[in-house]
This record gives structure tokens, C-alpha cells and sequence, in this order.
């Protein structure tokens, strides 16, 4: 009946600990990396006026219109 | 300082509680409440209570008590046992034990969440109106098409998903 705090409190410690950084873990490489990753692909190659022709000509630009 | 000189303008004989009327008739000691003496709990954290489980000993368990202050290896298991649960009302596995409640509440709440869905499907077919036109078909394609030539959200959301060449949904 000794210790029971001190063994419950390790093994929370470590337990809170491992979550902890694991939740954070995960969150990284499942959620930031992606994300970093697709808004690099998508401005690599990114051309603004080829977009903004393609937005004029939907007729979605109230200041370009397309006359 | 002001009660103590009421004290003396009213005068002590009125000031008695019934407690006090009662001491001076049984040699001025009061007998203790129930509530106010120490009390035995079967409580994890509380491993040793301040008393005893059976308060008035049968003639019998007086007598294993006399036993209990000889050698202990003179009792028998059973012995001990009844002097265990003379002391002690459950054991820490049977005041640890769980109990079925917890099916009991799931059971309600899915009850009533049932019949609250219920109350729901009652209510779209027999109170609400028509929904609003914005949300008939040819409304929602004119309003996805507007937002895909806006290029709303491209980076990962729904522009991205559109194959602007094939002009259709991405694979």
C-alpha cells in the first residue's frame, strides 16, 4: 500500500508526457508538412495574370468586365 | 463586547439550551449525539476508520475478542475472517467493485435522443415550410460555378479540386 501516489503520479507523468508529444507529433506530420507542402506545389509555378485573364473572362471581376 | 452586556441585562437563567436543562438533572455530563461521535466509512483513501464496523458485540464475538488477545496462531480462518468482518463491512474488492449503472445511462440517453429525433422528423413533415430557392439544384450549380471562376480556396480547398481542362470534379 506504499507509494501509491509516487507510482500512479509516475506513471501518469509519462503517460501525459507521451501523448502530449505524440499528439503533437502527429498533428505535425499529418496536418502542417501537408499543408506546407501543397501551398510550395501550388506558388511554384503560379502565374497571377494567367488567373486574373481567367477570372475576367468568367465575368467575375465587377471592375474588368469583359466589353 | 456588546453581547456580554446583554448577557448581564438578560441574566443567565434564560440563556440555558435544553442541552444545559438536561445536564444538570444527569451529574453535568451530556450524552453524545450519534452525529457527533466518530463514524466507520468503507472508503478507498480511508483504509483504517476510526471505528469499528460492529459497534455491540454479540456474546459470541466478545468472547473470539478475548481469543484475539492470546497468540494468533491459535485461530482458526474462520475465526479470523469474523474478526476481520467485525472491524470491516466490505472488503476493498467489494467496495471497489463496479456495478452495471453505466449501461443503465447509456440506455437512457439513447433513448431519448432516439425520441428527440422523433420529435424532428415530425416537426420537417408536419410544421416547417418549403426550404429557402437558394437551395434548389440549379441555384447550388450556379453558385459552385461562380465560386470555382472566383478560384475560391485554391491552395487546398474547392478550386483545388477542379480540373479546370477537362472541366469536371478532380479524380
Amino acid at each position: 500500500m506504499r507509494g501509491l501516489l509516487a507510482r500512479r503520479m509516475k506513471l501518469h507523468l509519462l503517460g501525459a508526457f507521451v501523448v502530449s508529444v505524440g499528439c503533437a507529433a502527429v498533428f505535425k506530420f499529418a496536418v502542417a508538412e501537408p499543408r506546407k507542402r501543397a501551398y510550395a506545389d501550388f506558388y511554384r509555378n503560379y502565374d497571377p495574370m494567367r488567373d486574373f485573364e481567367a477570372m475576367k473572362e468568367a465575368g467575375v471581376l465587377e471592375s474588368a468586365p469583359r466589353c | 463586547m456588546l453581547a456580554s452586556r446583554v448577557f448581564s441585562l438578560v441574566g443567565r437563567r434564560s440563556i440555558s439550551t435544553s442541552l444545559c436543562l438536561r445536564a444538570h438533572g444527569h451529574a453535568g455530563v451530556v450524552k453524545a449525539e450519534d452525529y457527533t461521535l466518530p463514524t466507520y466509512v468503507d472508503r478507498r483513501d480511508v483504509p483504517l476508520p476510526e471505528v469499528a464496523f460492529v459497534r455491540d458485540l454479540s456474546a459470541q464475538q466478545r468472547a473470539l475478542k478475548e481469543k484475539e488477545k492470546a497468540s494468533w496462531s491459535a485461530l482458526s480462518v474462520e475465526e479470523k475472517v469474523e474478526l476481520y468482518r467485525i472491524k470491516f463491512n466490505e472488503t476493498y474488492a467489494e467496495m471497489n467493485k463496479g456495478t452495471n449503472e453505466w449501461k443503465t445511462v447509456m440506455g437512457g440517453v439513447l433513448f431519448f435522443l432516439g425520441f428527440t429525433g422523433l420529435i424532428l422528423i415530425w416537426q420537417k413533415h408536419f410544421m416547417y415550410g418549403p426550404v429557402p430557392h437558394t437551395f434548389s439544384d440549379e441555384w447550388l450549380s450556379a453558385q459552385t460555378k461562380r465560386m470555382l471562376d472566383m478560384r475560391v480556396n485554391p491552395v487546398q480547398g474547392i478550386t483545388a479540386q477542379w480540373d479546370f481542362e477537362k472541366n469536371e470534379w478532380k479524380k
